[in-house]
């Protein structure tokens, strides 16, 4: 009971701070908005030269197969960036002015605390992953071919491992600017070789099978497998079991390094 | 004062503490105890060991050696922390939610509870339920981290410095406060480092100073144990000798002061003023602009550990 009132004062939390929430939300689907155009100035071009070649093959086709392409990509970095910053900067801001400690000084079990923190930004996350798809689809047309339970399923297990990655920098960050920036150190590498915005066929193969088994890359591949190809959880058992391994993995981490003092 | 107080079961009873942080001994072999239902306030300057000493009370730090126990129960426990109410210097409450459900988040971390209502009732913060933590000012911040340490209504109070950065009728307020929840049987464990707060506010304080306790008493108490904690002054007419002033009783010394002032000092002042009086009539003169004085905790930090206070 204490979890699901903790969860809710959470929510409460996050939503009130609105210039936090307006940015996590609505820079991901700026971003995603502005690439799309261009995405699409460029396909116009392509398409007005070959109405003037009609021998080349580019096409509109070609533009929206992209978007397809990066639209889900975002739609995961986006919960990524969100969970990871979100967590990590908050904890850092609890400690920093000694909230973690005014808990530590009541009965409060670092479990429940951890519980309700991570429930309440799933919720966030999850309809922020769901605002760029839809975002997407609405504006550009994009393809959301699968069965949205298999995606929110995908989304939740991989936003638990992000959560989890937040709290383990949280933990280790001793002031709120010191989490931002080991976030972007782990965020920011991730997001460009896990093929998140474009695709890895060009990176040296070392690198594409290293970032194979980070954490991003098996959920983006997962999501984008049942948005383009309307394919199932079953379809996908390696990435969800990669998941599943950094589920563990980062909780593991996570529990160990993160106290109330 | 009161008897009964010695006899009663101490709340809080810490046996040789000592916390190093690295080279350095925040707490150095403390030794003291609380009793129920008192007010007892750890005087001291910044870098003391008052708020060290208070976290391991608290159960925020682990001791380096010594034994703390709090209610008959180990400093830190969940049973403990169920039967304490404690207060951090800083505003360390969640920005985003309002007083009301600030309060109602607290109260469900314990088995025990107050409704908001009654508590903000209790620290005159009524008309503030519906506003976030970080719209209150600084005497309201300060009011409400009171009331949300009284959340779960409990027998041990523990306040750091509660009345830091507070203009002097927040402070007066404060106090007033601090005693009401004291009359209500709850004893209150506070720091801070305003002699003239000890002095007014608590039954009882222990001097803190590099790491130790170097007294522990009633400021009455402490006052009187200085070897001549009492001043009398009086202005010599012309003519009269101060021949006879240094044998009255309990004066310890006497002297000139700005002009002609008389200044005794006196290991008490009430024998010291009978003497006086006689004196002054076998003297035939009067003893114009008389002034008695005491000192103040100020002087028995001074005395105690041979620097003044800040």
């Amino acid at each position: 009971m204490l979890i699901f009132h903790f969860t809710v004062a959470n929510l409460k939390m996050i939503v009130r701070d609105r210039q936090t929430l307006f940015w996590a939300l609505a820079f991901p689907l700026v971003l995603m908005l502005t690439m799309g155009l261009m995405m699409r100035g460029a396909a116009d071009i392509a398409g007005a030269e070959s109405r003037l070649a009609p021998e080349t093959e580019a096409s509109q086709e070609g533009s929206t197969d992209f978007l397809d392409f990066l639209v889900p990509g975002m739609a995961v970095w986006g919960i990524m960036s969100y969970s990871v910053f979100g967590i990590a900067t908050s904890l850092a801001m609890y400690r920093d002015r000694q909230v973690l400690r005014r808990m530590q000084a009541t009965p409060l079990k670092v479990r429940t605390f951890f519980i309700g923190q991570v429930l309440a930004s799933l919720m966030v996350a999850i309809a922020q992953g769901a605002l760029i798809l839809s975002a997407g689809k609405l504006v550009y047309g994009v393809n959301v071919e699968g069965n949205l339970l298999y995606l929110l399923v995908i989304m939740l297990l991989g936003n638990l491992v992000f959560l989890n990655i937040g709290f383990v920098i949280g933990s280790i960050s001793r002031t709120p600017q010191a989490a931002s920036g080991i976030g972007n150190a782990v965020v920011l590498p991730l997001a460009f070789f896990s093929g998140a915005f474009f695709p890895t066929g060009n990176l040296p193969q070392v690198v594409k099978s290293v970032v194979g088994y980070m954490p991003l890359a098996p959920v983006v591949d997962a999501v984008r497998g049942v948005t383009i190809e309307a394919g199932t959880l079953a379809d996908y058992s390696t990435e969800l079991g990669l998941i599943g391994a950094w589920i563990a993995i980062s909780a593991a981490l996570a529990v160990r390094l993160f106290r109330f003092e | 004062m009161n008897d009964c107080r010695s006899a009663c079961s101490d709340v809080i009873v810490v046996e040789r503490l000592t916390k190093r942080y690295g080279d350095l001994t925040a707490v150095d072999d403390v030794s003291f105890a609380a009793r129920r239902g008192e007010i007892l306030g750890i005087v001291g300057p910044n870098g003391a060991g008052k708020t060290t000493t208070l976290e391991c009370i608290e159960g925020l730090r682990r001791p380096d050696a010594g034994r703390i126990r709090v209610l008959d129960g180990d400093a830190g426990s969940a049973e403990v922390k169920e039967r304490i109410g404690v207060q951090l210097q800083a505003n360390s409450y969640f920005d985003h939610l309002t007083l009301t459900e600030t309060l109602e988040l607290f109260g469900r971390f314990y088995k025990r509870c107050l409704s908001p209502a009654r508590l903000l009732a209790r620290v005159n913060l009524e008309d503030r339920a519906r506003t976030t933590v970080r719209k209150l000012s600084g005497g309201q911040q300060q009011r409400f981290s009171i009331a949300a340490t009284l959340v779960n209504d409990p027998e041990v109070v523990i306040l750091d410095e509660p009345s830091t950065g507070l203009d002097p009728q927040a402070r007066r307020d404060l106090w007033d406060l601090a005693r009401a929840i004291n009359a209500d049987g709850r004893t209150i464990l506070l720091t801070t480092h305003y002699m003239e707060e000890a002095e007014h506010l608590c039954d009882r304080v222990a001097i803190m100073d590099r790491g130790r306790v170097v007294a522990l008493d009633s400021p009455r108490a402490l006052v009187k144990a200085l070897p001549d904690p009492d001043e009398v002054r009086f202005r010599l007419q012309d003519g009269v000798g101060a021949d006879g002033l240094e044998g009255l009783p309990a004066v310890t010394s006497a002297s000139f002061v700005d002009g002609g002032r008389v200044s005794l000092r006196s290991a008490d002042a009430s024998e010291t003023l009978r003497g006086l009086i006689d004196w002054a009539r076998r003297a035939e003169t009067q003893l114009a602009g008389l002034e008695v004085s005491s000192a103040t905790l100020e002087d028995v930090f001074l005395s105690l550990t041979g620097n003044p206070f800040e």
